[in-house]
């Protein structure tokens, strides 16, 4: 165990924070809105930072147990300084409140407390979206894009930011995998602020809207969420960009490097798009009586579809209305997700991919007891590692979910429908659920206690649970 | 790792300040993730190369993508889309590294064909030498490397100076770099350079001092001690006039024991027939015995090398020097602390695959070989030659002091500005950089501020390992 290591890369984390809290602080400049909140943090966040950044330590070598014990410390300390200047500033004036809020916009999971958010200062709401930014892509993955390193162990950091059960590089380089996956990231967002410029929406509200797109968070600057600008428009250019934000960035390099055929035998890009075509037909079929036109009613199921899907969680119509097989399809969709390597959260497709498999393979073997089957991803054989990694984090996953519903139900007395959904909105880093935490509700009516546990769901699920555990567990912090 | 000027100390743990030079990042495919292709994928990959490593077995190309910054491919080298998948249409260079001579040369062809700029094959096979110029000729193989031969040289290049810990040579042998310890008696010791070289009246500097962790590239002020590990370069005349006069000389090996009767056996008693050495193996497999008797005519015993009795029978503690080469790392260690505990005047140990190099230093094994880095030095040379477009080439390049220094030959065969020309106390050297001697007309110059490079001239540069790629470089 590398403690002064894990410390220095900790520190560099808490000064990247430092960094970025500056655009919010020039948002809040541009505003004429107060700024000490802001800068109270960064000052908070130097000093801290400082005294692991002096000296660099003589062994500068970390593992696996480093990297993922390194990422679950990164987004813990983030989100308690993150908190800090919403409670500054009073917008939210409770501590475990407003770190509930930054632990929701970290994870890109977009659940919110906020009741009344329209009157809040235009810089503090430009932070508290641009976390879904920060967090989309990860800061370990910021951290390895502008810091050099030759040494192969950094790849630790980046196995265990990036979702998935795959997880490789795109190029030889650690530094050049995370600068593409970056560049894609800011480019597709980038091109997203353009084209809701083009439908209308003012400047502001577009950089918001794209972050919490491109992160697949979720937070708006509006009480009624998307709903709130009655811009069809809008509606759709946001929803094309969910739909691309929750495919594997992977398939973009391809896209760039020319090299179709990886993304010809892409399976899970095929079943993510199968997915979403089907659960549109069905719940537009479905809820087709709701609406005024055909017209709104596809608009409205693709755009509610696509957020869950990708896990955003933004809404433009209050799905908690719609009809039980609706709501059913946009829970099961909460928990596959969006595709591995992209911002979304979830399962993941081709973690759910596996896992039939892995079931159908198991029966098969049943059938027929000497078999040896290899399951096939994108025409290739899984490493059995790859598979029992599969099948044992849909384990955890399970686990995680039960102990915390049932944490949850001991303070709070809601409906199982609430108290469980908002569980899964949490875990699957989604943010509204159903019931009392459906699109018009919000998370106020929980407890402290439920708060804590919910935090600690989206952490564990935008990190994919194992850093998270090991984080927790004392074993991972002996010497040896 | 630490380099200095001795005015200037570094503390342990500072960064090497290699500095990256434009177009420095090129793209090399290795295959073979073995010893030898792990081992040259870590010395590359410090100087910010494009990496992408293949090998067939999975847990290899794992353990090396866990260590290096490098993309790693599982499947055969030869397999065409695999080595279109590592990119070998836009590569560099190839470096095929596996264990199979046959597989080594076909991903080469194919490589080229694909359109890889250069290829390195490492081909052991003495049979298949034929094979290689015929390939050769064909543009399809820029390199062998034979890493057993290359150990078998440098042992055979030790055993005619024992005084030595390692000895390489420049321009095709006319030049030798000897590395070697200050004994405590020496006459060189508390004695300025200055003094030492008008004492002496021969051409011979003292190019890096390697003292508590720290090396230096000493200037004619600078006093040696006791213990202190130094590279001297001096003509081929002279070296032996060199240690005696420093009263360092230690005879020739007459005869040698040696242990295992491996590639790097048969290699070296060829090399050894024209040094008129009386060689002794021992070796446990009869097969091997009987070939190695068919081949050579040194004495050949079989029986177990780690057997007591047995070396001590043959004479282990009389030999004129010991080499420990049989496969097992482990057997090399233990009997060569058994030689030199018995009197051994020289021993060699080969270590093939172990990475504990600085503990049996430390443990007193006085001369470890190895095939990982044998070769390194070769395929460093390759490479910097590449990227060398400029007409200068590199003669040759060695690493001494640990692979942490390196003496590196240019042929100057044009005029480079600020560098030809121009007398040596006016060119601007970058610190650390030393012009160890020039070579005119067959001529050893060990040079003075007022000699200067011309065109036709190769000249020797030492440098911190990894500076030095093109003779510009050596400016400040």
């Amino acid at each position: 165990m590398n403690y002064r290591m894990l410390w220095r890369l900790l520190s560099i984390i808490l000064l990247i924070e430092a960094g970025l809290l500056t655009l919010p602080l020039i948002v809040a400049a541009i505003y004429s809105e107060p700024l000490l909140p802001f800068l109270l943090t960064i000052g908070i966040l130097i000093v801290c930072a400082l005294p692991g950044l002096i000296r660099k330590p003589a062994d500068s070598r970390i593992y696996s147990r480093e990297g993922f014990l390194c990422s679950a410390g990164a987004w813990i300390l983030m989100s308690l300084f993150g908190a800090l200047p919403f409670v500054f500033d009073g917008a939210i004036p409770n501590y475990i409140d407003a770190f509930f809020e930054t632990v929701s916009g970290f994870t890109t999971t977009g659940a919110s407390i906020l009741t009344e958010i329209e009157s809040l200062h235009r810089g503090i709401l430009f932070w508290r979206s641009f976390t879904h930014m920060i967090g989309g892509m990860g800061v370990l993955v910021f951290m390895l894009a502008i810091i050099p390193s030759s040494d192969g162990r950094a790849m630790n950091l980046l196995r265990a930011e990036v979702p998935g059960p795959q997880k490789g590089k795109l190029v030889p380089k650690i530094r050049q995998t995370a600068l593409i996956l970056y560049g894609i990231y800011l480019a597709l967002a980038a091109i997203e602020v353009v084209a809701l410029r083009l439908t209308g929406l003012p400047l502001y509200d577009c950089f918001i809207n794209a972050f919490g797109t491109a992160g697949t968070g979720g937070f708006s600057v509006l009480n009624h969420s998307i709903a709130g600008y009655n811009n069809p428009a809008a509606e759709w250019v946001m929803a094309v960009f969910l739909l691309l934000f929750g495919v594997n960035f992977n398939i973009y390099f391809y896209l760039l490097a020319r090299r179709f055929t990886e993304i010809k035998k892409n399976e899970e890009l095929r079943v993510y798009l199968l997915i979403i075509l089907v659960s549109c037909t069905i719940v537009t079929v479905n809820t087709i009586e709701s609406f005024a036109t055909v017209g709104d009613a596809i608009r409205g199921s693709v755009f509610n579809v696509l957020s869950v899907m990708s896990t955003a969680g933004f809404s433009t119509v209050d799905y908690n209305l719609w009809p039980t097989l609706s709501k059913t399809v946009l829970v099961m969709l909460m928990m596959i997700g969006g595709c591995a390597g992209s911002t979304a959260g979830g399962l993941k497709v081709s973690r759910v991919i596996i896992l039939i498999k892995n079931a159908v393979n198991e029966i098969r073997h049943v059938l027929k007891p000497n078999s040896v089957r290899a399951i096939r991803l994108d025409g290739e054989p899984l490493g059995e590692e790859t598979c029992r990694g599969a099948a044992n984090y849909f384990s955890l996953y399970f686990l995680i979910a039960c102990a915390s519903t049932v944490l949850i139900a001991v303070f709070d007395h809601f409906d199982l429908e609430t108290n469980l959904t908002a569980m899964l909105a949490c875990l699957n880093n989604i943010g509204p659920g159903f019931g009392k935490v459906g699109p018009t509700g919000n998370y106020s009516g929980y407890t402290i206690f439920s708060k804590i546990v919910l935090s600690l769901d989206m952490l564990f699920g935008r990190l994919e649970i194992i850093p998270m555990i090991l984080f927790f567990s004392p074993a991972s912090w002996k010497k040896t | 790792m630490i380099f200095c000027d001795p005015l200037r100390k570094i503390r342990r743990g500072d960064k090497p300040g290699i500095k990256k030079q434009k177009g420095y990042d090129m793209k090399i495919i290795i295959t073979g993730c073995g010893t030898v292709g792990f081992a040259i994928c870590q010395q590359l990959i410090q100087f910010g190369h494009t990496i992408t490593a293949v090998d067939e077995d999975s847990q290899a190309v794992t353990d090396l993508c866990n260590v290096c910054d490098v993309y790693g491919i599982e499947g055969n080298a030869a397999d065409v889309s695999i080595l279109r998948k590592a990119g070998a249409a836009s590569a560099d260079l190839l470096i095929a590294a596996t264990s199979s001579d046959e597989l080594n040369i076909l991903s080469c062809i194919a490589a080229e064909k694909l359109g890889t700029k250069h290829t390195i094959a490492r081909v052991r096979n003495p049979e298949y030498t034929g094979l290689v110029e015929l390939v050769r000729g064909g543009k399809g193989l820029s390199l062998t490397i034979n890493p057993e031969l290359a150990v078998a040289k440098e042992i055979s290049r030790m055993l005619r100076f024992p005084a030595v810990a390692k000895i390489d040579t420049f321009h095709r042998g006319r030049v030798e770099l000897a590395e070697f310890e200050v004994a405590a008696d020496s006459p060189i010791c508390n004695i300025s350079l200055f003094d030492l070289r008008r004492h002496l009246k021969m051409p011979f500097l003292v190019c890096a001092v390697y003292r508590d962790d720290h090396i230096y590239i000493p200037s004619g002020d600078f006093k040696l001690r006791a213990g202190d590990i130094i590279g001297v370069t001096v003509s081929e005349e002279e070296i032996a006039d060199f240690f005696k006069e420093i009263g360092a000389y230690k005879k020739p090996v007459k005869d040698v024991l040696i242990t295992g009767a491996g590639r790097i056996t048969y290699y070296l008693l060829n090399l050894l027939k024209k040094g008129k050495i009386r060689a002794t193996v021992i070796e446990k497999d009869h097969a091997l015995c009987r070939e190695l008797s068919e081949s050579s005519n040194c004495t050949v015993i079989c029986g177990d090398g780690t057997k007591q009795e047995l070396l001590i029978e043959e004479g282990i503690e009389k030999v004129d020097a010991f080499l420990a080469l049989s496969s097992d790392d482990e057997e090399n260690a233990i009997v060569s602390l058994f030689a030199q505990a018995h009197g051994t005047k020289k021993t060699v140990t080969l270590i093939s695959s172990l990475s504990y190099d600085t503990f049996f230093k430390s443990i007193g094994l006085e001369t470890i070989v190895s095939q990982k880095n044998a070769t390194a030095a070769d395929v460093l040379r390759f490479i910097r030659s590449i990227e060398n477009r400029d007409g200068i080439e590199i003669e040759s390049l060695h690493r001494i002091m640990d692979e942490r220094v390196e003496a590196i030959e240019f042929r100057v065969s044009g005029s480079v500005p600020g560098v030809t020309d121009i007398p040596l106390k006016e060119m601007k050297l970058a610190p650390g950089v030393l012009i160890a001697c020039i070579i005119r007309e067959e001529e050893l110059i060990i040079p003075s501020g007022i000699d200067r490079i011309t065109e036709g001239d190769s000249v020797i540069v030492i440098a911190e390992a990894g500076r030095i790629s093109r003779i510009k470089n050596i400016l400040a």
